[in-house]
């Protein structure tokens, strides 16, 4: 007599889950087995049973009409934060006065909760630190020309071309991807564009 | 750029996120698939198609939000049909109290009827509340394996729903089959 099959190969054999030659060899022992015989019938009496059951929670609904997939998030919520946070550094730091490009240490500017884009008090020393020996020329301060009358809290700048590439300009992006503010960058001093 | 060495405005703003617009095609293609599987077996579970798109849909936020922890379709996929069922096994344990209640308006109006197809709605809806009943005692994994199976899926897409090997599917699904019996016995004796 050929090897007994496992309850659950029996099992899948009831559904007709088996490999075709899987299939063949355990009816060939099922012939010759009262064991796997009985187990055989016992586990589908059992399926049966259970179909029986389970039939009471068809769903009889119309057809399901599949949406559309729920919007991915890009970046987990935390890096959002970050990103956030580093815009925010990033304009802060674009509208802090540039005093003394020789600067190697000073007071770490307030980086804390803007809520205009005037320039901060005179007080107030930016903590950039330059490479390179010969200091830059002095920029002209350009100022950002808001887009709405809403306070800009935080947001990313993209820099963009405009009018065919010609005119680069600075754009602060706002969390629900608005432009709030915009400035051209064309004629400061020193930018090759 | 003078103004902030080191920092371009456009790698802040494009950079991080660019690597990950190019793996949109495998949660459209995950969703398609298996979004309606979901709300149909959601909904022989809980027996509400509304609450089952709403906990389907859910499940598939929730996976949208962490696309990087699950590195493959096989885990994905087998993620969200888990998260899925522990929602719905979680909706039929809290509604099964506003649901008696429903039910007993329910009989009170079939009685008020009559004929045949009055008992046998009742009938119906007992079976439908001792199913669920039991179902929502058993582990997930078990409860899942019988709703994929009562709903006519292959062990091939069982196996995929569960993240386990085609060969095991037959083995699982008689001890779960075994394992539901012994509890419907257990409440409800040999009352079919």
């Amino acid at each position: 007599m050929t090897q007994c099959w496992s309850e659950g190969e029996l099992r899948a054999y009831l559904d007709g889950e088996l490999p075709a030659r899987d299939m063949d060899r355990l009816a060939r022992h099922l012939a010759e087995c009262m064991g796997c015989r009985l187990l055989c019938a016992k586990l589908e009496a059992r399926a049966a049973q259970l179909s029986g059951w389970m039939e009471a929670l068809e769903d009889s609904t119309a057809p399901l009409r599949v949406p559309a997939p729920p919007r991915r998030a890009h970046l987990g919520r935390w890096t959002e934060a970050a990103v956030g946070v580093a815009a925010a550094l990033v304009v802060a730091m674009l509208l802090l006065p540039k005093r003394a490009p020789e600067l190697t240490a000073a007071p770490r500017p307030h980086t804390g909760g803007f809520h205009s884009l005037a320039p901060p008090p005179a007080a107030v020393k930016p903590a950039i630190i330059r490479r390179g020996t010969t200091p830059p020329p002095k920029p002209q301060i350009q100022y950002y020309v808001a887009l709405d009358n809403e306070p800009i809290e935080t947001g990313l700048v993209v820099r963009v071309e405009l009018n065919g590439g010609q005119v680069p300009a600075d754009v602060i992006v706002g969390p629900d991807g608005r432009a709030r503010a915009i400035r051209l960058v064309s004629d400061f001093s020193g930018e090759a564009k | 750029m003078h103004v902030i060495e080191g920092v371009q405005p456009e790698e802040l703003a494009l950079g991080a996120p660019a690597a990950a617009l190019g793996a949109n095609d495998w949660f459209d293609a995950l969703f398609r698939e298996h979004y309606p599987r979901i709300v149909s077996l959601l909904t022989r579970l809980t027996g509400n198609r509304g609450q089952a798109e709403e906990i389907a849909a859910d499940a598939f936020s929730k996976l949208a939000r962490r696309p990087l922890l699950l590195q493959n379709d096989e885990s994905r996929t087998a993620w969200v049909y888990r998260v899925a069922i522990n929602a719905g096994l979680d909706a039929v344990r809290s509604n099964s109290r506003r649901r008696r209640t429903e039910e007993a308006a329910g009989a009170e109006q079939l009685r008020s009827g009559s004929g045949p197809d009055v008992l046998e709605e009742m009938l119906r809806r007992e079976r439908c509340e001792r199913v669920r009943g039991v179902l929502s005692t058993m582990k997930p994994r078990d409860a899942e394996l019988l709703l994929l199976r009562s709903g006519g899926m292959a062990y091939r897409e069982i196996a995929q729903a569960l993240g386990v090997q085609i060969g095991s599917v037959g083995t699982l699904l008689a001890r779960a089959e075994r394992e539901f019996e012994r509890r419907y016995r257990s409440r409800y004796g040999d009352d079919l």
